[in-house]
């Protein structure tokens, strides 16, 4: 069954001018995407900064209001829940940000933090908050004695353990997670994915895991999502995406991954995006090697090639 | 005590010159509230003692004698019985500026308070909620902020007659716009952090984001704009009095500074020691202000 259904959904950024402000265009940040997330699944999603992962997990959590679209949950919208299920949904969904250091209130401690979602949504009983404020903070690996310091006396990963904390308390049973790692050391990094690996085991979760590295993903999602400029170019098992990407921006995104050997270089140079609202037809043409006189005039639909394998492009 | 407390007060006794506030304003604080019960009467009037210099100053007065009819000089020297001298009704400076301290503190906390609580509160609402809100509570704010204060105050004095409450309320009133502002542009930029975000995740209510979460977190603003402005209500007063609008019921220092004005030169102890008090309190404040605002600036 599926948990989490986002349904062609768009977002549309007005940009305006003038002192009336007069709405003279839109940018397109998320335009047209449709993908699902299985009850205990993580997906991924991939693509580079400003194509619209972050506005979709804000959709998701109702930050970003829809241009249009649904996002469907346990088979409702969540844009028109009662006052009652949006608590419910408010305590089944939760997200973890990118930035560990802005995603905490630097004038709370952080024992306070976790225990602030246990308040809102209405454990009464101090000790009972507490108990399981310490059990959390066990969960995520930090301990007990530290519930008493502000934030700025934490590293980095230390950070994001507490939001993953604040986030969990709430037992919630689908997590967004905003590029959250990326922020962080290469050798914090692991640690933070194993944590998210072991907790998915533990509390029973399911992951829309954002990322803009494919090698972040590869060890912790079950499929991916590829998305360039606002909209979906192929999704599949990340074995498969791994194994035999299909569209070239897939392959590019693969060839972007350092490898750690100094002898292997490789050429990596890719021709600059250009504006969208200059390009008709497929987004991606004007950096695509292959890219033929079709894909300069018509968008490619989305075909399922294989088993579960999407891809938007006439190539394949 | 708090340990960010703790760390903040660290900070901000690093200036020496803060610490010189912090301690004078205390100072202050203690003889406005206690001094008042060991000082005599402040309206007591004795024309036997009138225009008595300060302790080890003295002044020469032309008296004119019935008898030999006659102008002779006398040379009058001040005593400690009243160490401050006294004033042209013969009453005691020190016990008049004590109480004026009180008065002069009274007035500053309370109408800076009121401002203050207002100015916080229309400002983090109108960053939090945005949109119409914002823009309605920021063009109120705009005129309100375009109404010339001080003549308003003068004509709510000349109409309802002068009482301190009264001046009080209409200088908080009037004097909450700078601190919206302030307040607000410091909201606007927490409220896109993403911890308040993540509140909104969880399923706050506005109510505890704004008083939990924002409104802590641009204390420290409050607080600066806090000490910045008591001395400038306190001069307000002062000046309001000056012109012979203040409460005539209570001996401020802008009252006595008044009453001495006029005898600038000979009598001059009565109109400079409450200007030398003014000036030291409004000082002592803006050097306690800047430390705080030091102190809450991490990138000092």
């Amino acid at each position: 069954m599926s948990l989490l259904e986002v349904i062609n959904l768009r977002v549309y950024y007005p940009i305006t001018s003038g002192l009336l402000s007069k709405r003279i265009g839109e940018v397109k940040a998320v335009d047209g995407v449709c993908f699902k997330i299985m009850d205990g699944e993580s997906l991924g999603l991939v693509g580079e900064s400003g194509c619209g992962k972050t506005t979709i997990a804000k959709a998701i959590v109702k930050l970003e209001k829809p241009t249009g679209g649904r996002v469907i949950y346990r088979g409702r919208d969540i844009n028109s829940l009662s006052k009652n299920e949006e608590r419910e949904y408010r305590k089944e969904v939760q997200m973890i940000f990118q930035d560990p250091h802005a995603s905490l209130d630097p004038r709370m401690t952080v024992g306070d933090a976790v225990e602030e979602p246990l308040i809102i949504h209405g454990v009464r009983d101090p000790e009972e908050r507490r108990r399981r404020v310490e059990e959390l903070f066990d969960a995520v690996g930090l301990e007990r004695e530290h519930m008493r310091r502000y934030p700025h006396e934490f590293s980095g990963g230390q950070k994001q353990r507490i939001g993953i904390a604040r986030a969990l308390a709430v037992k919630p049973r689908l997590i967004i997670a905003d590029e959250p790692v990326s922020a962080l050391d290469i050798s914090v990094q692991a640690q933070v994915l194993n944590l998210f690996m072991k907790l998915q085991k533990s509390f029973n979760l399911s992951y829309l895991f954002i990322a803009h590295n494919l090698s972040v993903i590869r060890n912790t999602c079950d499929r991916v999502v590829v998305m360039y400029l606002g909209k979906v170019m192929e999704m599949t098992d990340t074995e498969e995406i791994f194994r035999n990407p299909l569209h070239p921006y897939t392959r590019m995104l693969l060839e972007a991954i350092p490898i750690p050997d100094p002898q292997r270089r490789k050429k990596r140079t890719f021709p600059p995006a250009i504006p969208r609202r200059v390009i008709k037809g497929c987004r991606f043409w004007a950096q695509c090697s292959e890219a033929s006189d079709r894909c300069r005039t018509e968008e490619p639909e989305m075909i399922e090639v294989g088993a579960g394998h999407y891809v938007a492009c006439f190539k394949v | 005590m708090n340990r960010l407390v703790k760390y903040y007060w660290k900070r901000t006794m690093r200036s020496r010159l803060a610490a010189f506030g912090l301690v004078y304003i205390i100072i202050l604080v203690i003889v406005a509230i206690f001094g008042p019960f060991f000082t005599g009467d402040p309206n007591a009037v004795n024309f036997a003692e009138k225009n008595l210099p300060p302790v080890g100053f003295s002044i020469e007065h032309s008296v004119y004698d019935i008898k030999s009819g006659e102008f002779t000089t006398v040379v009058v020297k001040g005593s400690l019985k009243h160490p401050l001298g006294t004033d042209d009704k013969g009453r005691d400076l020190l016990a008049m500026l004590v109480s004026g301290a009180r008065v002069s503190l009274y007035v500053g906390i309370l109408a800076t308070g009121l401002a203050l609580i207002i100015g916080s509160v229309i400002g983090v609402t109108s960053a939090y909620f945005g949109g119409v809100v914002d823009n309605a509570l920021m063009r109120f704010t705009d005129i309100m902020m375009t109404f010339p204060f001080f003549l308003l105050l003068v004509l709510i004095v000349f109409i309802f007659g002068p009482s301190l409450n009264l001046i009080i309320v209409v200088i908080g009133l009037t004097g909450w716009t700078g601190t919206a502002r302030m307040v607000r542009s410091e909201a606007l930029s927490l409220r896109t952090r993403e911890f308040i975000q993540a509140l909104i995740v969880l399923g706050s209510s506005n109510k505890r984001i704004i008083f939990r979460h924002l409104i802590p977190n641009v204390l420290s603003i409050i607080i600066v704009t806090a000490t910045i402005s008591i001395p400038g209500v306190i001069l307000a007063e002062a000046a309001l009095s000056f012109i012979g609008l203040g409460d005539p019921s209570v001996a401020s220092w802008g009252r006595i500074l008044n009453a001495g004005q006029d005898s600038l030169d000979t009598t001059w102890w009565v109109a400079v020691e409450p200007g030398i008090l003014l000036f030291l309190t409004v000082l002592a404040f803006n050097f306690l202000g800047d430390g705080l605002r030091d102190a809450f600036d991490p990138t000092k």
